[in-house]
């Protein structure tokens, strides 16, 4: 058990540094463990996709029975078709359905919850200025944004100013969203790095350093 | 060797410095956070809880420490008030299945070492859904129709033969609905009409999308990154990996705001002047 614990040590952080030796050069031991965990990735999918076929649609059809399941089944079987190039066009339908189901799915919901929702409120809340401000702040900032995807008609007038705003308002959002975004990316190194710098992961890491220093030594020369 | 390259193993080497020594960086809890434990924390005895593990392995990195914690406090009070849970994924935006294997990660690593899973009962005090893909549509068909959602378990077994399912339909059978994941609008637009208590574990980047819900009282309370996973870790008394990194965290900010900061202090005072 120890054994397989140290085994796993050493294959994790050596597949770390692989892959983040890409921060020195383009090299082969990047490009292997890129290969090994897009294609380690992309056979789980494949296997997972089978087994929900199997055990979500097939299963049930045979213990069951039911148009659902058959319809389904019979889409299914359509969308596969893309693969062949003069039936390729019949994939095209059960596209259409799945695209328009779920765009009425959501569509369904942005109305009630996201449109409804957030500007049928009480504006002033009695005792708390801050809700009070946040509130009206929050329904121009709705109002504005969906003023500024109008694109029916000239952009003039009040029309023009809450635009503005919108404009403004999405500004603002994709900033925030950014900056969170960027410091939330800290987290992958973080979750690395303990790997790196623990029994038995330092091994590999002092491998990767005189590895690197062999290079930049091979390299200096070769330029001399 | 170039500049942005040089940047990043910088960064590498100063997030590393508290893995070798600890710095202890105190962690203050926020309201949210405390809102969140409470929501599980007072659940009623009986009751179901449907949770959706919508989230990929990068994200898994950043909040893992929180879905963990709620992982624990969830099977910690099926012991104690016999609460069921129904657990899941729809395969969020990307619609890949990394969502099952971090659900069975989280029990083979952290739950049934831990004992959480000890007396426990498969099918009668949770049941596991698997990968159901289709996200925002699936997410639909679990508060309306579960059972048609998904005519089988995780394992195969038809959820009628399940005898937690049998008295579980559609979202209002739930006294919670929780979730983990990058987005919030998507879950609110299919959940908000059931009026059930919303949890969210989000990632930092969806914070500000959680706020106007949250004002509103759409979602009852979130996590917002792995600083929040940090604070519900020590709320719940799990402490876990979320704690462990919170110093690389706080010093990979200061490094960020450094390395923003630095390179435009030096264009305005002294590269603008020589038109670098």
């Amino acid at each position: 058990m120890a054994e397989l614990e140290v085994f796993t040590g050493l294959l994790t952080s050596s597949l770390i540094l692989m892959i983040w030796s890409v921060l020195y050069k383009e090299n082969r031991f990047f490009r292997f463990a890129e290969h090994l965990s897009l294609g380690s990735f992309l056979g789980y999918t494949v296997y997972m996709a089978l087994d929900t076929m199997y055990n979500k649609t097939l299963v049930p059809l045979v213990m069951t029975g039911g148009w659902s399941n058959i319809l389904v089944t019979v889409f299914g079987i359509m969308l596969w078709l893309r693969l062949v190039p003069e039936l390729r066009w019949i994939s095209r339908w059960p596209l259409a359905v799945l695209a328009g189901i779920s765009m009425g799915v959501g569509t369904r919901g942005a109305l009630s919850a996201q449109l409804i929702g957030q500007t049928a409120m009480e504006v002033i809340v009695p005792g708390d200025v801050m809700a009070s401000i946040g509130n009206i702040v929050l329904a121009i900032f709705t109002i504005g944004t969906i003023v500024y995807f109008i694109y029916t008609r000239e952009q003039r007038g009040p029309q023009k100013w809450l635009s503005q705003i919108g404009r403004l308002a999405l500004m603002v959002t994709f900033g925030t969203v950014m900056g969170t975004f960027l410091m939330g990316n800290l987290a992958y190194p973080i979750g690395q790095i303990p790997q790196l710098v623990t029994w038995p992961g330092y091994l590999m890491s002092a491998v990767a350093v005189v590895l690197i220093a062999i290079d930049v030594f091979r390299t200096q020369q070769e330029k001399a | 060797m170039t500049l942005d390259r040089l940047i990043f193993l910088g960064l590498i080497v100063v997030l590393a410095i508290p893995f070798v020594h600890v710095l202890g960086i105190p962690i203050p809890i926020s309201p949210e956070t405390r809102k969140y434990h409470q929501a599980i924390i007072g659940l009623p005895k009986g009751c179901n809880v449907l949770w959706v593990t919508d989230i990929d392995f990068t994200l898994w990195v950043e909040i893992q420490g929180g879905e963990i914690a709620t992982m624990k406090m969830l099977f910690k009070l099926m012991k104690e008030r016999q609460i069921h849970l129904v657990w899941t994924t729809t395969g969020g935006d990307t619609g890949l299945p990394d969502g099952r294997i971090l659900i069975h990660r989280m029990i083979d690593e952290y739950l049934r070492p831990g004992g959480f899973l000890e007396g426990l009962k498969y099918g009668e005090d949770y049941v596991l859904l698997g990968w159901l893909p289709g996200w925002e549509t699936s997410l639909r068909g679990l508060v309306t129709d579960i059972h048609k959602l998904a005519p089988t378990d995780d394992f195969g077994t038809p959820i009628d033969q399940i005898p937690l399912m049998k008295g579980i339909h559609s979202g209002k059978d739930f006294a919670l609905l929780g979730y983990s994941s990058y987005y919030v609008d998507q879950y609110m637009r299919q959940w908000s009409d059931q009026k059930v208590p919303i949890i969210a574990d989000l990632s930092a980047s969806a914070v500000s999308f959680a706020k106007p819900w949250f004002a509103k009282g759409f979602v009852s309370a979130y996590l917002g990154g792995a600083a929040a996973c940090a604070e519900i870790e020590q709320l719940s008394g799990y402490p876990g990996p979320a704690a462990a990194a919170m110093d690389a965290q706080i010093l990979g900010h200061i490094a960020a705001v450094v390395v923003l900061v630095v390179p435009n202090l030096y264009w305005l005072t002294i590269g603008r002047k020589r038109g670098k």
